[in-house]
């Protein structure tokens, strides 16, 4: 990774990431107050629609590089011993792409199990 | 009036510990300063080290935390102060002598921000000269008296005064960039990318709290990184 990854980009990052968090929670959370409520039915087809399934698989994108960039910091902040910090940044990726891939398969079983 | 004093002598004691002074009512006079205090109690006991000279918040020597708050003793009011006065060295710096502090890691931030005029045209035969907007630039940075109140009040600085300049550093740091007359811009930026010595600051904002002269370093580091942004677009 280049020098300017680790910093202006990471932090960077976690602005745009924090902006699209808030605009996709305020806009789904209007969108559940005013359509719902759903039977599971009607929630998992609303999910598995084309809008939706981007926005969300963005969110989640968003969450994990957010979420990467924070305990990044607090890592950095106190974690002094290199190898140690390393273990558990490759340990936090590691966890976030499991995470990542998990959301993936869970929208993808939503839009087929609708078709 | 009492106090609660931070002593350490690391010849002599094994760790540090807190006196407990009194002043007599009749010695505090209305408008006196913390630092006009600490006088008198030097006078009743010689062996408490603190730092001073100017006595009127110009020379920025001592800079201590006074009830959790780092400020100059020489400014501070004492009527605004709860008593027992709890003193204590300003944080996060090794301790010399009682509330004597080692300057050392954060005057090495300051050389790391290259406090000085980078232009390497001829020198002109006047003065390099600056438009009053130009001039304008600088206020509120370089009225910087290098007092490290802010510094040590910065968690970000506790945990690595090694590797993050911290606010008095990043304030100068701006304070050049900001000069018309000053052309290393790109070599400046460049030296404060990766992720310890500008984006340790999480924009706590404790240095513009305790800024004795009012100064506002998390508004300077803002227009660093907003510079940086500019020029990677
Ligand atoms: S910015 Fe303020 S608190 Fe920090 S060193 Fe300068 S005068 Fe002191
Ligand atoms: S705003 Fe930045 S420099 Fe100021 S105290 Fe907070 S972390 Fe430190
Ligand atoms: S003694 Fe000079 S600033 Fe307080």
């Amino acid at each position: 990774m280049s020098r300017a990854a680790q910093g202006l980009r990471a932090w960077l990052m976690q602005r745009f990431t924090a902006v699209y968090l808030a605009v996709y929670l305020l806009t789904t959370l209007a969108l559940i107050t005013s359509r719902g409520p759903f039977t599971y039915a009607e929630w998992r087809s609303w999910l598995a629609g084309p809008w939706m399934s981007v926005s969300t698989t963005l969110f989640a994108l968003a969450l994990l590089l957010h979420v990467w960039v924070g305990i990044r910091d607090v890592l950095i902040d106190y974690m002094h011993a290199v190898w140690l910090r390393l273990l558990f940044m490759a340990a936090t990726a590691l966890v976030l792409l499991v995470s990542l891939l998990w959301v993936i398969r869970a929208l993808a079983l939503a839009a087929v199990g609708t078709g | 009036m009492k106090f609660s004093i931070y002593r350490y002598d690391p010849d002599q004691d094994a760790k540090p510990w807190m006196q407990d002074y009194e002043l007599p009512d009749d010695r505090i006079e209305p408008g006196m300063m913390l630092l006009d205090a600490l006088l008198l109690v030097k006078a009743q006991d010689q062996s408490l080290s603190f730092r001073r000279s100017c006595q009127e918040g110009v020379c920025g020597s001592d800079g201590m935390n006074i009830n959790g708050r780092n400020g100059l003793a020489c400014i501070t009011p004492l009527s605004g102060l709860k008593t027992p006065i709890e003193i204590r060295p300003l944080p996060g710096l090794p301790v010399i002598r009682d509330l004597v502090v080692d300057l050392e890691p954060f005057y090495r931030q300051y050389r790391t921000a290259k406090p000085w005029l980078i232009n390497d045209e001829p020198c002109p035969e006047v003065e390099r000269r600056q438009s009053p907007q130009q001039r304008e630039q600088l206020d509120g940075l370089y009225e910087c008296i290098l007092c490290a109140c802010c510094s040590t009040s910065c968690p970000s600085f506790w945990w690595n005064p090694d590797k993050f300049l911290g606010p008095a550093a990043l304030l100068q740091s701006w304070r050049f960039l900001a000069d018309s007359r000053d052309q290393a811009t790109e070599e400046r930026l460049n030296s404060l990318e990766g992720p310890f010595r500008l984006f340790r600051c999480h924009t706590i904002m404790n240095c513009v709290d305790v800024c004795p002269k009012g100064l506002n370093p998390t508004r300077a580091i803002g227009r660093i990184k907003e510079l940086m942004v500019k020029r990677s677009l």
